[in-house]
Formats: C-alpha cells, sequence, structure tokens
C-alpha cells in the first residue's frame, strides 16, 4: 500500500495537488505517461502484452561413443648415420627418438617394436650383418610405458624386438590419468659392432617400428 | 534430414575406427665403415745382458695390434721412434752414442696380415722407423693379431754404472 501511495499515478498526484490544479495537471501527467508507456511498449513489449503460448516437441537423441584403442608413430627418424667410434674398434652408435601416442583399453595393452627390415648386407660378404649379431639396441626411458631397459638387445631380422611395452589403461596426453605430453617418446641407442674384418664402405639397414594397441 | 546425416556420420565413424590398431615407421640406419687401426704394448722389459762379458744388452716389446685398411687404396704401418733418448747422461745414448757404431736397433716380428720389417733396423730419435706394413684391404682378427720387436742395445764399456732409461713411441696408422 505504502508503494501505490508514492507512487505516481494521475489519481495520486490529484489528490496530493487538490482540486484547483486538478485538471491541468491530469493533462501533464497524462501526456508524460503516455510518452513513458509509448517506450515501454516499444522496448519491453513482453512487460506489457502477455506471452502467446508456442507449440513445442522435445526430442531427445542418444548419442554413443566408442572409443578405440589407439597407437600411432608420431615420428621416427627417417634417416640415421651411424658415429665412428673414438675408440677404434668399438661401436658405431647412434641415439634416435622415437615418438608416439597410445591409448589401451582397460584389459588391453600396446606395445613398440622393432624389425630390420633390410639388413647392411648379407652375412658374410664382409660388411656388418644384423643377422650376425652385428646391431644391439637399448633404450632410455619411455614416458609412457616400460622401455626395453639398459640391457642389450640384439636386433633381429627375423622377429620384432621390444622397444616400449605401453600397459593396460593408458594413454597419451592431458594429465593423469593419461601422461602429461600430448605426445610421447622413447630413445633408443643404437649400436654397431665395429670390428676389424669389416669391410670398408658405406652399409645401410631399414629399421621398422611398429606400434600396436587393444 | 539433418538428424538422419548426423546419426549417420557416428556410425561410419565407429565402424572405421574398429578395435586394435597397428601403425609403422621406418628408419634408415647408414654405417660408413671406414679404416681403422690401435695398438697395445705390453709392459717394458728392462734390457738385459746374459753370457759373455759386454754381450750386448737385449729386450724384446710384445705388441697386439687391430687394423682394417680401406679397400683397393688403403695401407697401413707401424712404426717406432725413440721419443726420449737415455737419461741420465754417462751412459747409452741414441741421438748421441758416446763411441762410433754404439746404437740401439731391432729386428721385428708380426702375424699376418702385417709385413714385419727386414732385416736390423737402428731406432732413432729424429724420425719413426718402420715395424711393419699393411696392404689394401688389410683386416686383423677381432682380438687382434701379435707382433713383437726384439731390441738390442750396444753394451759399452765407456758407459757409466748406473740405471738409463730411453722411451720409444709405436705407432699404428691405416688409410
Amino acid at each position: 500500500m505504502a508503494s501505490d501511495a508514492n507512487c505516481i499515478t494521475p489519481g495520486n498526484a490529484a489528490r496530493q495537488l487538490g482540486p484547483k490544479r486538478t485538471e491541468s495537471v491530469r493533462r501533464i501527467i497524462q501526456s508524460r505517461f503516455g510518452a513513458i508507456c509509448g517506450i515501454v511498449c516499444c522496448a519491453f513489449p513482453w512487460l506489457v502484452f502477455p506471452a502467446k503460448s508456442a507449440a513445442q516437441t522435445v526430442v531427445t537423441q542418444t548419442v554413443t561413443i566408442q572409443v578405440s584403442p589407439l597407437g600411432n608413430l608420431s615420428s621416427v627418424p627417417a634417416s640415421v648415420t651411424l658415429a665412428q667410434p673414438t675408440i677404434p674398434f668399438t661401436s658405431f652408435t647412434k641415439t634416435i627418438t622415437i615418438s608416439y601416442q597410445a591409448r589401451t583399453t582397460p584389459s588391453g595393452g600396446g606395445a613398440i617394436t622393432m624389425q630390420v627390415t633390410t639388413d647392411f648386407s648379407a652375412a658374410g660378404s664382409g660388411g656388418p650383418s644384423v643377422a650376425n649379431g652385428d646391431l644391439t639396441y637399448t633404450c632410455g626411458a619411455a614416458d609412457l610405458g616400460t622401455s626395453c631397459g639398459s640391457s642389450p638387445i640384439t636386433a633381429s631380422t627375423t622377429t620384432q624386438t621390444n622397444v616400449v611395452q605401453i600397459p593396460s589403461s593408458a594413454c597419451t596426453g592431458g594429465g593423469t590419468p593419461c601422461s602429461s605430453t600430448n605426445t610421447n617418446s622413447v630413445t633408443m641407442n643404437l649400436s654397431l659392432a665395429d670390428t676389424p674384418a669389416l669391410t670398408s664402405g658405406t652399409y645401410t639397414a631399414a629399421l621398422t617400428f611398429t606400434i600396436s594397441s587393444t | 534430414m539433418v538428424k538422419t546425416f548426423a546419426i549417420a556420420g557416428m556410425m561410419v565413424c565407429l565402424a572405421a575406427c574398429g578395435f586394435g590398431q597397428v601403425t609403422t615407421g621406418t628408419t634408415n640406419v647408414t654405417a660408413n665403415i671406414k679404416h681403422e687401426a690401435t695398438l697395445s704394448v705390453d709392459a717394458s722389459d728392462p734390457f738385459l745382458t746374459t753370457g759373455s762379458v759386454f754381450n750386448n744388452y737385449t729386450a724384446t716389446t710384445n705388441f697386439i695390434y687391430m687394423i682394417r685398411t680401406t679397400q683397393s687404396t688403403g695401407s697401413g704401418k707401424i712404426t717406432v721412434q725413440v721419443t726420449t733418448d737415455f737419461s741420465p747422461t754417462g751412459g747409452p745414448s741414441v741421438a748421441t752414442p758416446p763411441s762410433v757404431g754404439d746404437a740401439l736397433t731391432y729386428t721385428c716380428t708380426a702375424s699376418a696380415p702385417a709385413t714385419p720389417c727386414s732385416g736390423t733396423v737402428t731406432a732413432k730419435t729424429t724420425k719413426a722407423t718402420s715395424v711393419a706394413t699393411f696392404g689394401a684391404d688389410a683386416h686383423s682378427s677381432t682380438t687382434g693379431n701379435s707382433g713383437s720387436v726384439v731390441w738390442t742395445l750396444t753394451n759399452d764399456p765407456v758407459y757409466q754404472t748406473g740405471s738409463y732409461t730411453a722411451i720409444v713411441t709405436f705407432t699404428i696408422s691405416a688409410t
């Protein structure tokens, strides 16, 4: 009620000003109220006119995503040259970095393996030979999974040998429970035996890395 | 219509993703096998004299070498040089022998692929002298091959008694 009394309406104004000035004040107030009402009606029509009720249809869609295991070799060096040993007849060496991404299921796992798909030279031909056991490697730590470690592994032309074992429920990037980096990596230290028996020359082998995940 | 396309798109994605994945990458690894050589000698043996009075002093230095020379054009050699003459003074000297005819000489043995020096060679302080040579595409065994230098030092009565020491340096090289 107090708010009604304080409200400046034509009725309230007439009561407060008395009968002598009622007519002139009414005109003034009515004209100003007319202008204010026009502005309010144009700017905020929903305050003045009741909303018209709309017909609505609600559709529910169930979206299912199957997040599958994933393995990706982000990068392997296209080519590397083994460094000449500083101490004669020790080993030619080179450290390479393998970058990868992986996602494994709670019941799965993954692995990075390596196989020599093209040998340096045929065994017994005078050059280095993977088939002869001349190429070995060790691994630095992997930031996802368990690397092959510091015990030398002899590379093979016939079987894939271990580089990294990836556990179940593993994933790359984003932080806990996945790895903190968006690309994982592991270093491999390649070592080619350097013996006097080798015939001088340039020899190239192809190493094929495979990542798999389930 | 729009909904139909969205659902169809998801169905295709699911089929394509599948379960389990294998990808591969290949690295070419190159090794440049070049000429190399290394040599080790055993601990120094003292010069000794045996037999008759004023017989020459003798000593033997055994060595093990490993070598690989370049195909067709390569070669190698083992040399020796007296890099520090006998000291203290008053005894033998390679650079300035106290008597004419005083010398430090040696003969060589070396297993193949080395060709040992022939005859008796006089050691010098001024230049390296040959112990063995190698031809192109020479390969020692993986564990190395052996050789030796048999030293002879004149036993000159003018030498003052005492102990004298010299340093000889063996060098192996390959191309």
